[in-house]
């Protein structure tokens, strides 16, 4: 056999060769494959009056698809407090028992939650057990936010109460037990709605008559004096020390972390009640009749005319985009063995489960 | 918060709802008597109008008196009127709902007590009265059916003290027969409310049902402090 006819042998194996990759589609001959296209993100409700017979108060999370969620009866007899969990693919009832309703949950992580609520209740979730603290007060325990597991700050107090009533609280966990924090200066008789930081020395509290305190490495700083806004400022939240919202009513307040604060240029479309910041541009504001305002590349869109309707009382923010919202009925006064609608919603993609497991 | 954030507010509805925005010149609160107004029988099914005449200005006079904006023909013909809601006993509506709600209409200048929530909000239990749009659904609070109702409330020198935009649902009324109202509609207002007791507050809704057909109705009212 001449070099040629080798060569045209070789010429037509190696094509035959070709021909048969291509046809059989052996590996490593394909082109990449075009990466599947990210779920569209949207308002989808998980749980609603449907599902729930009490409020839902406060959600928080560990992940997008990792979230407690908590509330109560509010006063509604016949009724225990609520704490659910999501896990991702069903939501599962912690059943803390009693009838004191949660009013916030947050955590550092599936196994450190803390929730707070109503005749001074503090309760722990290990990621298996709840464990009932002694907070040392009767009054309502509004908010709390966990550092680690021996740096946990609380605060609360009894609205409208004044001097006369049990108010200005603020609580510290140090790992053994959660002792009283003395402000300085005169009591303001006001209740402490929030607690948020960066660490225990940048410090947010916030309450009645447009209160903000101020914790850093030097104490405590009142920085709504002069006042900056009267409303009552319900949720203080920030993305890093650096981008820090409180709201409250028809207030939206943003601190830059120096001490000062500015009024976004945000439209409420009803009263504002949480705010959630997971990054710079992961930013909600929520409030009633289903507002639902998202910083959207700088500017604030409402929507509000999508479902939930509902009152929403907080939200909280994934870093991926993901936004959880609750509320229900949590204006209506107290009545015995009625049961109060509650709502659980989220700004996301995927399945969303509406049963709820013991 | 200052007057033209409520007129922004407005202005960030819909298009179609924007679009209905006039000045009502020369509007008083002491004179403007028309969401009671009796030559409204109550029957009235009129739509906005379309106009794009709009204007979402308005005014404040020498002595504090605020003007207003108002949707296209409210002034003339509102179509919703302003209740309170009353329990039996006299008290005010607290939002339970097996609580027996009476609409009492309002007239200009009555009383409205502020009503304070679990967390210390304060609101004033609101309520509206009208006809000849589709009520929704009653047992769905989450029904996109239910009619889009916005009310903004502004105080005598123009500023907004409180807005509510929800999806309640209107049922029929037994008395008088022939409407639809929702009686328990909590407006949360900024602060305590104490400091609103001395002053008059105007207030403005707009009701748009499932199929676009729109109402309107507007009142002065007196804060009144909690308690019956």
């Amino acid at each position: 056999m001449s070099a040629a006819s080798r060569d045209d042998g070789a010429s037509k194996l190696l094509s035959l060769g070709l021909l048969a990759a291509l046809l059989c589609g052996c590996p490593g001959s394909d082109p990449e494959p075009e990466p599947e296209p990210e779920p569209e993100k949207a308002w989808q409700i998980a749980l609603d009056h449907e599902d729930l017979d009490r409020a839902v108060l406060s959600v928080w999370g560990t992940a997008a698809n990792k979230v407690f969620a908590v509330g109560g009866p509010l006063g509604n007899s016949g009724f225990e407090s609520l704490a659910l969990y999501f896990d991702g693919s069903s939501w599962r009832d912690l059943a803390p028992g009693g009838e004191a309703s949660f009013w916030w949950v947050a955590g550092t992580s599936g196994t450190d939650v803390w929730m707070v609520g109503e005749k001074g209740r503090i309760t722990h979730f290990d990621g298996s057990e709840l464990t009932e603290h002694d907070s040392g007060v009767e009054a309502t325990i509004w908010g709390v936010w966990p550092f680690s597991a021996k740096d946990v700050w609380a605060v609360g107090g009894t609205p409208l109460g004044g001097t006369a009533e049990p108010n200005d609280i603020v609580l510290h966990y140090d790992g053994d037990s959660w002792k009283p924090v003395t402000l300085p200066g005169e009591p303001l008789g006001v209740a402490h709605y929030k607690v948020w930081g960066t660490s225990s020395d940048n410090l947010y509290v916030v309450g009645e008559q447009g209160t903000i305190w101020h914790r850093s490495g030097s104490g405590w700083v009142l920085q709504s004096d002069p006042p900056i806004v009267s409303s009552t400022l319900f949720t203080v939240h920030g993305c890093s020390a650096e981008q820090v919202y409180a709201v409250g009513g028809l207030s939206a307040l943003r601190s830059g972390g120096d001490g000062t604060w500015t009024k976004e240029s945000l439209k409420p479309s009803n009263a504002i009640n949480g705010v959630s910041c997971a990054d710079p541009d992961q930013v909600i504001v929520v409030g009633g009749g289903g507002q639902k305002q998202r910083l959207i590349d700088g500017v604030w869109t409402n929507e509000y005319d999508i479902p939930p309707f509902v009152d929403l009382h907080a939200a909280w923010a994934a870093a991926d985009g993901t936004f959880w919202v609750v509320g229900g009925d949590f204006l209506s006064g107290v009545s015995p063995n009625q049961p109060r609608d509650g709502m659980v919603a989220r700004y996301g993609s995927g399945a969303l489960p509406d049963v709820i497991t013991p | 918060m200052g007057i033209g954030d409520g007129a922004m507010r407005l202005a960030g509805a819909p298009p179609t709802r924007a679009s209905l925005l006039l000045t009502v010149a020369g509007l008083l609160w002491s004179s403007s008597g028309c969401s009671s107004d009796p030559q409204w029988n109550g029957t009235a099914t009129t739509e906005s109008s379309s106009s794009d005449t709009t204007s979402s200005s308005q005014s404040t006079t020498a002595e504090g008196t605020f003007t207003p904006p108002l949707p296209a023909d409210c002034e003339t013909k509102p179509t919703a009127i302003f209740g309170r809601c009353e329990l039996p006993d006299g008290g005010d509506c607290t939002g339970i709902p097996d609580e027996t709600r009476t609409f009492v209409e309002l007239k200009d200048g009555d009383p409205v007590r502020i009503v304070i929530g679990p967390q210390s909000a304060s609101m004033f239990v609101l309520g509206l009265r009208t006809s000849g749009m589709y009520p929704g659904d009653p047992d769905n609070p989450a029904s996109k059916e239910n009619p889009d109702v916005s009310i903004e409330l502004h105080d005598d020198h123009g500023e907004l003290v409180a807005i509510y935009t929800g999806r309640p649902a209107f049922e029929k009324s037994d008395d008088p027969p022939g409407f639809l109202q929702t009686p328990g509609l909590f407006v949360v207002v900024e602060g305590s409310g104490a400091e609103l007791v001395e002053k008059k507050l105007s207030a403005v809704a707009e009701v748009v049902d499932r199929d676009g057909v729109s109402k309107c109705g507007h009142i002065m009212f007196q804060p009144a402090m909690p308690g019956k």
